[in-house]
């Protein structure tokens, strides 16, 4: 079973706030209190205002496919049993980030603009232990 | 151009075989391209006083041990991922220029597919802690995943099509069978072959995706005015600069996936060769995949972007082309030597050495570099 999370000695410091969200049910990103902005990917200090101080805020749950992958092949020994999956970069409109995320869809149901919601696997074992699923009901603001 | 002063020049190439399985080391096969660069410059070991080895293979050091160099003063080694070959000979033209060295090695020297093949190689690349934690427990490893998401968004966007993509792979394989170096040499490939080969990371078949491969090229770069030493004609090394994308090591984090290093670097690297796009007859293209020669005629310049798919399906990058592309037959056909062989071809076909390959009337090469999700660099060579 792959842990949920690396060993603390494991973490690099600038993402521990991540790590301890995935813990907690939570995918949560770097947020700057100062200008009330996300920061992502996570980087020791505010990309918006260069504030150094920056906590971690969950984030918002739904997001939209920018672009993706079907993965036919991987390297990668955990996911084998996964081929063909859908690894997207997905837009966080109300976080105003993207970031990379592990579609669990049948790929033909994937396109641009489809909105997703993060789940967090916290029981831990599962891989992979954030992904994102089609968003039950369909929004259509845009 | 005339000759000025200093200016650098490349005045040698060597270049071993290259294979899937070299049964040396990289050590050895860097021994080995870096003799042939020597003898073709006619330039004695003990010359060397400057190294730029390719990030993640044989060091300076191992190269400088086995030929006894007397007194290196100059070693750098750039990190742009598979850009670094093109930004090497920047950083050759900087050194030799200044008079930081008089005679600098640069090179790449691997067994890419027998030993450190890429999934290891870009365990070496800069974010790796981003990669490790926001990426590879997802499911995204590889460059041909990387590169596929950038792919899919162009064909969105753009409309380029399956058929350019092939288009590319068809190209540089249909130049492989002009060169007898290269790995795909007798082996032709029909569209049919190329679009029902497997499936990779969508839209990437596997025939979009670059030979991995053993071998080890070379380049030495002296002032143009060492030109009569050595027995063939002298490549002028015009400009060659790099670019990086914003956040570089990260593309989540990249305002506009197409805004790449090579759209900083191209424009400086013209105007410092006080050339365009136009005025160049061959272009030796990074082609990690299909889409990335596309993607990098449209920042070099070759086409506005959006209409690389259209260039290409014009066959204005076949040999008797507009811009012939990679007669040699890329990384795609010809083998992976993370574009320093580019950088030899280029040389060679400056000199008129290409046999049945050979471009007609060729005065301007440009080379690119790309890597490391974005990194650019742009080299424009000229005869002397």
């Amino acid at each position: 079973m792959t842990p949920l999370t690396p060993a603390a000695a494991d973490q690099h410091r600038d993402l521990a706030g991540y790590w301890a969200g995935l813990s907690a049910g939570e995918l949560r990103a770097p947020w700057c209190s100062g200008c009330c902005r996300f920061t992502w990917p996570p980087r020791p200090a505010c990309l918006h205002c260069g504030a150094a101080d920056l906590g971690w805020e969950r984030l918002p749950e739904t997001g939209r496919i920018f672009t993706w992958t079907v993965v036919h092949y991987t390297s990668l020994e955990d996911f084998r049993a996964l081929t063909p999956y859908v690894v997207a970069l997905i837009d966080v409109p109300e976080a105003e980030v993207r970031l990379v995320g592990h579609v669990r869809a049948d790929p033909a149901a994937v396109d641009f603009g489809t909105w997703l919601t993060w789940r967090v696997d916290s029981g831990g074992g599962g891989v992979p232990a954030v992904f994102w699923i089609p968003s039950p009901e369909e929004r259509s603001d845009g | 151009m005339a000759i000025v002063g200093k200016a650098a020049a490349i005045v040698g190439v060597g270049q071993t075989d290259i294979s899937s399985n070299s049964g040396r080391s990289s050590t050895r096969l860097l021994f080995e391209a870096t003799q042939a660069a020597l003898t073709d410059a006619a330039v004695d070991a003990a010359s060397i006083d400057g190294i730029i080895p390719y990030p993640g293979g044989p060091s300076a050091e191992d190269i400088a041990s086995i030929l006894r160099l007397p007194d290196l003063t100059f070693t750098a080694s750039p990190h742009l991922g598979g850009a670094s070959s093109v930004a090497a000979l920047g950083l050759a033209k900087m050194a030799v220029e200044s008079g930081e060295a008089r005679c600098v090695l640069a090179f790449v020297a691997r067994n890419g597919r027998s030993e450190a093949r890429i999934a290891r190689r870009v365990e070496t690349l800069p974010g790796q802690h981003l990669k490790n934690a926001l990426e590879v427990p997802l499911g995204l490893n590889s460059p041909a995943q990387w590169y596929a998401l950038m792919c899919r968004r162009h064909m969105h966007e753009f409309g380029t099509s399956r058929e350019a993509l092939g288009q590319v792979a068809l190209t540089m394989r249909a130049n492989a069978q002009l060169n007898p170096e290269a790995q795909m040499h007798g082996r032709p490939m029909i569209y049919e072959e190329y679009v029902s080969s497997r499936v990779i990371a969508d839209p990437y078949l596997l025939l979009d995706c670059c030979l991995e491969s053993d071998g080890a090229a070379a380049v030495i770069v002296m002032a143009a005015e060492t030109a009569p030493d050595h027995p063939h004609a002298a490549a002028l090394i015009l400009a060659a600069k790099q670019g990086h994308p914003d956040s570089p090591d990260d593309l989540s984090g990249r305002r506009d996936l197409f805004d790449t290093g090579l759209t900083r670097a191209a424009p400086r690297t013209f105007a410092a060769a006080g050339l365009r796009p136009d005025d160049i007859d061959l272009a030796m293209i990074y082609d990690c995949f299909t889409f990335e020669v596309i993607q990098q005629l449209e920042e070099a310049g070759f086409c506005p972007r959006g209409e690389g798919g259209g260039f290409v399906l014009d066959k204005h990058i076949e040999l008797d082309g507009s811009l012939p592309v990679n007669p040699h037959g890329g990384l795609l056909s010809a083998g992976h030597l993370a574009g320093m062989n580019h950088v030899v071809e280029a040389v060679r076909q400056l000199r008129g050495q290409c046999g049945q390959r050979q471009v007609a009337n060729v005065a301007h090469v440009a080379v690119t570099g790309w890597g490391s999700l974005g990194d650019g660099a742009l080299a424009i060579l000229g005869a002397s």
